[in-house]
């Protein structure tokens, strides 16, 4: 099968979808606006830090892989203002789910954000699976294919996200608006 | 609900089946004994387990991108650099080797035994990762030297014989000294140790070794049964000796595996001085008793001479 040919500037827009999506749904995992988003794309690792949750987002257009590396400690550093508990009463369970969480916000926002215009797509479970497992995944160097890193971060707090991003399609994908919408503040229930 | 719903549910619980049964079996790596670790090329570990975190005293967590290197001493780490560049230019050939491991808490080197291999995680994927299992035989170590001091101290002959009837490599110092030769190892017990009384012995000692012979390989109940009939003291010549040889004393101890005998342990002693100064006991109780026959003898030739008296 030969490969699309795809318009760099069409994987960029979709790389700079998932970077605004991403900084927007962190703050709002954490309830907190202090969190910022830091450049990171030259760095390079096999991997990135003990624990990785990764989630899909896949449709006929495109399909996207983010994975975000963490470590507890940071984790219910971040997860300890949601849950009203000093960082150091969380369980992993909880600092774990937290990492979830903001997965599923993230992507389900892209998927709201496709299908407002039209554009079907599915998203995956969130899992956490050890950061080691990075090594597992295949390097693949395709034309439609975009790779990205970027650090979402407070006072020396936070997470590394890596993000694949796919293009089947690009037609499908040609005028879509990736700004995102100020939302009413909603309250996050965590199981 | 709709059958996409259906579908989804269920693939969503599988899912969550996989993602614990993966996280069970990463903690049972975690928890592994001995040391536990994938490096790159550079020694940099990607994954490690509780045991290395407790060298590094570091969290688990913090353990990634630490430099394993770190660990040994100078002179060791160029050993396992060299081992680890071995398993990389060899075709999927693993290493195992012994180096020591010096520790951070308590100055105290241990001793480990470590095995390197390839590890490739794809086929995409060309780098070179390596999987490192240490494990700690310092507590073998420590052991092997306290029964190497007993071998070389204690004055008994210790040996093992195998079930192919020959002499076991290890065996104590001093059963050199007692049997007077060195090349014990791999020799015909028999030989070595009874072939003056397979020549000389009386019937029931004759018989005694070969039920040793016997027993070797049988059932621990047959070599309980034959034990009694074993010979416990043989005469062991030696040329050059002052007294000829000597004599030994000689106990027997069966190794049971699965309830039959494989090994035969023999624990020998000089009882040559204990049976030279029991004879001369005999001797001199032998000439006691003759003079006092003798003196007897006399007292009632005496009374024969003179009745009256």
């Amino acid at each position: 099968m030969t490969e699309a040919q795809i318009d760099p500037a069409c994987l960029n827009r979709m790389k700079d979808l998932v970077r605004n999506v991403s900084i927007d749904r962190f703050r709002r995992a954490a309830q907190n606006d202090s969190f910022t988003l830091l450049e990171t794309s030259q760095l390079k690792r096999d991997v990135y830090d003990h624990w990785m949750a990764l989630i899909l987002v896949s449709g006929k257009a495109l399909r996207m892989t983010l994975k975000v590396h963490f470590n507890i400690k940071a984790s219910k550093k971040m997860a300890s203002p949601i849950y009203g508990i000093n960082p150091e009463k969380l369980e992993v369970r909880q600092a774990k789910d937290f990492i979830k969480e903001f997965c599923n916000l993230s992507a389900g926002y892209i998927k709201k954000i496709f299908e407002d215009q039209s554009i079907d797509v599915g998203i995956s479970l969130p899992l956490v699976i050890r950061g080691f497992d990075e090594v597992f995944f295949e390097r693949q160097d395709k034309e439609s294919i975009i790779e990205d890193k970027f650090k979402i971060e407070n006072g020396g707090v936070g997470v590394l996200c890596t993000n694949i991003v796919e293009v089947f399609n690009q037609d499908l994908l040609s005028d879509i608006d990736i700004n995102i919408e100020e939302e009413e503040e909603e309250e996050i229930d965590f199981l | 609900m709709s059958e996409i719903n259906k579908d989804l549910q269920a693939t969503h619980k599988i899912l969550t089946i996989v993602e614990q049964s993966k996280s069970h079996n990463d903690e049972l790596l975690d928890k592994l004994p001995g040391v536990f670790a994938i490096v790159d090329e550079k020694a940099k570990i990607l994954r490690g387990n509780l045991f290395l975190s407790g060298i590094f005293d570091c969290e688990l967590e913090e353990i990634i991108e630490k430099d394993l290197s770190s660990i040994f001493s100078e002179e060791g780490w160029n050993i396992f650099q060299k081992k680890i560049i071995d398993v990389k230019d060899s075709d999927g050939k693993d290493e195992q080797f012994e180096l020591e491991l010096e520790s951070k808490k308590d100055d105290e080197s241990k001793s480990f035994y470590w095995y390197i291999s390839k590890f490739s995680p794809s086929k995409k994927n060309d780098r070179d990762f390596y999987s490192i299992v240490g494990e700690d035989i310092s507590e073998l170590r420590k052991k092997e030297k306290q029964l190497m001091e007993i071998f070389s101290s204690i004055p008994l002959g210790i040996l093992t014989v195998g079930s192919d009837k020959n002499i076991d490599p290890q065996y104590s110092q001093f059963t050199e000294y007692l049997l007077d030769r060195k090349d014990l190892e791999g020799k015909n017990f028999e030989e070595i140790l009874f072939s003056y009384t397979s020549a000389n012995g009386t019937p029931e000692e004759k018989e005694g070794v070969n039920n040793i012979n016997a027993s070797i390989g049988e059932n621990e109940l047959i070599f309980e049964s034959l034990k009694s009939t074993f010979p416990t003291q043989v005469w062991y010549p030696i040329d050059n000796n002052l007294d000829g040889g000597r004599w030994l004393g000689i106990s027997y101890q069966p190794v049971v595996y699965s309830g039959s005998v494989k090994r035969l342990l023999i624990i020998c002693e000089d009882r040559t001085k204990i049976i030279q100064s029991e004879e001369a006991l005999k001797d001199t109780q032998m000439l006691e008793d003759q003079s006092i026959q003798e003196f007897f003898k006399s007292k009632n030739q005496t009374k024969i001479c003179f009745p009256s008296l």
